[in-house]
């Protein structure tokens, strides 16, 4: 009952991130998208820049450094494989080659991984430091392939970490993490409504072809509306069914279908009733689809927005100039 | 056996400053009790039920249902407590799910570990103990009414044969006729099976006739437990706990202040005043 | 006449069974009509028949004079608003400002009147300190004096309570029954109250009883109040205060003064 869930990433502060208007922020973020993706590989002089523009963000945007941390390690383990991938894939023969890691298989070399592994996933979960702990295993466990302990390798080959691949391979992860950055400071600074009705408005040229946006933005902003609930109500659910003794974690596969449909079906008779309930309120207070509203919430444009918009417009428009050959990038 | 509370602490998070829960002592025997806890909405009843069949584990503090020790460990064993004690939330028809009424009484003691002959077994006791009729049980549970539909999911706890069946506000959404009779069913199935039942309410009404012992929350705290009488007999304080009065009572006052009638004892129920009206007992 | 219904019958289509049966009854402009029953009697669908949300099978409804069709509805429903049972159901904006807000943007009311108006009415059911407030973070009551002013602001001259209560705490049922009482005196309102509880029955100026889809009952709550047997049968419960006079009335050894404790018990009953 008194479970407070957050929904959405939003936090609350008095910045000017936060009065930047959401039709702006998205706007920006969209062009971050596009220049970042323009940008020629391995110019970091050009990420540089862009990075700029998150990172201003993150400043002025008065939240903590560490939530956008959290969020950045979602994405984390994608962003070392990845990292990993293009480290050591091999490129051409025109590159210098910086270090080679020898890989030796032996017996004891490989029960020691294995061990590793086991304390690693063993201990993973108590742990608040996971991404550090992960870091320190994977490189623990190349490290002790280096040579081959007690006895002979049955195996052994190398891995060549060359100049390219370590361009590459930061390169790829700085632009991602260029991307997730801006995208996180605009869901930390923009509340879900806000950008909806952002949403709406950037859609509202397509009503011109008879397509009713209003309505999609009423669908969203109805589920941003009953997300929370819906998601007390699987609690309660939950709660209710693991009274009568389901488990989701034990039993033979028939019997967690049981358990999972045990969960499923109340969620579908509640969400009907619920979607009856709402349709009904909704049409006694005079909605009628698609027709024509006026708005509490009024967006407005002061000079602030329109600077930042042209600012990074016009940096846009430089790097797509700069693509097209008129100047040396 | 039953339930203990040792100085029971509960909190969503270590950093959070409120206190769900505050320094709980309790004890619940299993068996022959008839408890009623009352407080207002946010009072911590919901959150003080929980901790009696490990939903939720308590900050600090020590809980003992039956053989288990609850604590925030990886081994704890929950199943075998829940099968001591069973819980029915607010409307619980919405966990109902099975194509049968039947089935769906079925459903808790399989998941105990029960054959389904067994099973079965239990879950027709059960629904005979709740007043549900035979001609019913192979019917579709969303065919039924909603009181049917409660006393189903009632069943389905009861099917697995707790000790103590706590009933989080079981009347809540019923019309008069359903409310009355599911009470007068639960307490016939207490008087029939002697299980210990706990029930969440706000009608005070029901506390007044019902409750062998009262436990009253505020804010997180366990701030009354004992009987109905000496309850309703301080009006101080009901006053400071946000508490009503039953129905009856405030008749008797009313009807005192006037200079219409004189008791000794602040009657209760209806069937009290009327006595103290027509004078069957004597004024103390 | 605020609403007329004239031999009013209802069925959910491909049903054999009528939900409603041949039902006329009329409500007054500023009176309060209270319509009881038990779980399943029918009377909840009374109130989404006067809102149009569904169509008699046969019979016609008059709203003001004017017979209730497809042609009408969306401007005769300005004139009624309605609070149903469930107060999250009926939650449709994020906040409580825009949730207030919902019906006056569906009919185009301009944005500085709108302000005005959420204001006022936030007001008048005292939520004016959580305009900005997620519905998971209020009450049940609170979420219901925000469907009473989201009705209130768009000016409508009836309001019906479709079991509004029911699913509140005691607390949240005073406040909304409270309510109800000053929108009567103070605002004169017309209100239907749709409830299976006769305490919210005392203070209105009519009351049906309704069972199996008819009207069993008509009359002021004192007249109704005295058929027990018939309340009795249409699974509706007597109140303490009424039951006891009852009880008074049929014991036949003397009591000592046993009409002023009669008197004495409606009073309190009727105040409580």
């Amino acid at each position: 009952m008194n479970d407070k869930i957050v929904f959405g990433q939003y936090i609350y502060r008095n910045s000017a991130i936060h009065k930047l208007d959401p039709r702006v922020k998205l706007c920006v973020l969209f062009m971050m998208m596009i220049g970042v993706f323009l940008i020629p590989a391995d110019n970091f002089i050009l990420l540089g820049i862009a990075f700029l523009i998150p990172l201003t963000a993150v400043i002025l945007s008065k939240i903590s450094l560490f939530k956008y941390l959290k969020s950045l390690k979602q994405i984390a383990f994608i962003m070392v494989f990845s990292f990993a991938f293009q480290l050591f894939m091999p490129v051409g023969k025109n590159t210098t080659i910086l270090t080679t890691l020898p890989i030796c298989f032996s017996y004891v070399n490989i029960i020691v991984c294995i061990f590793i592994l086991v304390i690693y996933f063993l201990i993973r979960r108590y742990l608040p430091f996971k991404f550090l702990f992960f870091l320190v295993c994977l490189i623990g466990i190349i490290y002790l392939l280096r040579y081959p302990i007690l006895g002979k390798a049955f195996y052994t080959t190398k891995l060549d970490i060359s100049e390219a691949g370590l361009i590459h391979g930061s390169f790829l992860v700085l632009r991602v993490f260029v991307i997730i950055l801006a995208s996180t400071s605009l869901t930390l600074t923009t509340k879900p409504t806000d950008l909806t009705n952002a949403i709406e408005w950037l859609l509202m040229p397509l009503e011109k072809i008879k397509i009713k946006t209003s309505i999609f933005a009423m669908m969203i902003s109805i589920a941003l509306r009953f997300i929370p609930t819906l998601f007390n109500e699987t609690n309660k659910i939950l709660k209710a069914q693991a009274s009568r003794g389901v488990d989701f974690n034990e039993g033979k596969f028939k019997d967690q279908v049981k358990q999972i449909v045990s969960l499923l079906v109340p969620m579908f008779v509640i969400s009907i009733k619920r979607a009856e309930d709402l349709a009904d309120a909704m049409e006694a207070r005079g909605y009628i689809p698609g027709a024509k509203r006026t708005k509490l919430v009024q967006m407005k444009f002061c000079i602030g927005d329109f600077i930042v918009f042209f600012v990074i417009l016009a940096l846009l428009v430089g790097l797509i100039l700069g693509r097209c050959g008129l100047y040396a990038l | 056996m039953g339930i203990d509370f040792q100085n029971v602490e509960f909190k969503y998070s270590k950093k959070a400053s409120k206190k769900q829960l505050d320094n709980i002592n309790l004890h619940i025997d299993a068996q022959d009790e008839f408890i009623m806890i009352v407080g207002h909405t946010g009072s911590g009843k919901s959150t003080l039920v929980q901790h009696m069949n490990g939903l939720l584990l308590a900050s600090s503090g020590t809980i003992k249902v039956f053989d288990t020790n609850m604590i925030r460990s990886k081994k704890i064993k929950l199943k075998p407590v829940r099968e001591h004690v069973g819980l029915v939330f607010q409307f619980p028809e919405y966990q109902i799910f099975e194509s049968t009424v039947l089935e769906d009484i079925m459903f808790g003691p399989k998941n105990f570990g029960k054959t389904k002959d067994e099973a079965r077994e239990l879950a027709i006791k059960a629904a005979h103990l709740i007043g549900i009729k035979d001609d019913i049980l192979e019917r579709s549970p969303f065919t039924l009414s909603g009181g049917q539909m409660r006393r189903v999911a009632i069943a389905g706890a009861l099917a697995i044969d707790p000790d103590i069946l706590i009933l989080d506000e079981p009347t809540v959404g019923l019309d008069p006729k359903g409310k009355e009779e599911l009470m007068n069913l639960l307490v016939r199935m207490h008087e029939e099976t002697h299980k210990t039942i706990i029930m969440i309410s706000h009608d005070m009404n029901i506390v007044a006739t019902l409750a062998k012992r009262v436990l009253v929350m505020d804010k997180g705290k366990l701030v009354y437990d004992g009987n109905k009488e000496n309850l309703f007999q301080n009006q101080t304080f009901l006053k400071t706990h946000n508490l009503d009065l039953p129905t009856a009572s405030i008749l008797a006052m009313g009807l005192k202040e006037k200079g219409l009638i004189t008791y000794g004892k602040l009657p209760l129920t209806k069937e009290e005043l009327f006595q103290v009206i027509t004078g069957d007992i004597p004024n103390e | 006449m605020f609403i007329e219904f004239k031999d009013v019958s209802f069925k959910y289509y491909g049903n054999e069974q009528n939900i409603l049966n041949q039902l006329s009854f009329s409500v007054e402009k500023g009176s309060m009509l209270a319509i009881l029953g038990h779980n399943g009697s029918g009377k909840s669908t009374i109130a989404k028949l006067i809102m149009g949300l569904l169509e008699p099978t046969s019979g016609e409804i008059f709203i003001e004079g004017e017979k209730l069709n497809e042609k009408i509805v969306d401007t005769l429903r300005q004139k009624m608003g309605i609070i149903f049972q469930n107060p999250d159901n009926q939650f449709v904006g994020v906040t409580v400002k825009d949730d207030i807000a919902f019906g006056l943007e569906n009919h185009q009311i301009p944005r500085d009147e709108m302000i005005r108006k959420i204001d006022e009415f936030a007001k008048l059911v005292d939520m004016q300190d959580f305009l900005n407030e997620n519905p998971e973070n209020l009450s049940g009551g609170q979420k219901q004096r925000v469907a009473i002013a989201g009705a209130l602001a768009m000016d409508t001259d009836l309001i019906i309570f479709d079991e509004s209560t029911s699913m509140l705490d005691p607390k949240g049922t005073k406040e909304i029954n409270q309510m109800i009482q000053t929108l009567r005196k103070n605002y004169q309102k017309t209100i239907i109250t749709i409830t299976h509880n006769l305490e919210e029955a005392l203070n209105a100026d009519r009351v049906i009883v309704l069972n199996d889809g008819q009207i069993v009952l008509d009359g002021t709550p004192k007249e109704v109040l005295k058929e027990e047997a018939i309340l009795e049968a249409s699974g509706l419960k007597l109140i303490d205060g009424i039951s006891l006079i009852n009880m008074i009335q049929n014991y036949t050894i003397r009591i000592k003064n046993k009409e002023e404790i009669i008197q004495a018990l409606w009073e309190l009953t009727f105040k409580m």
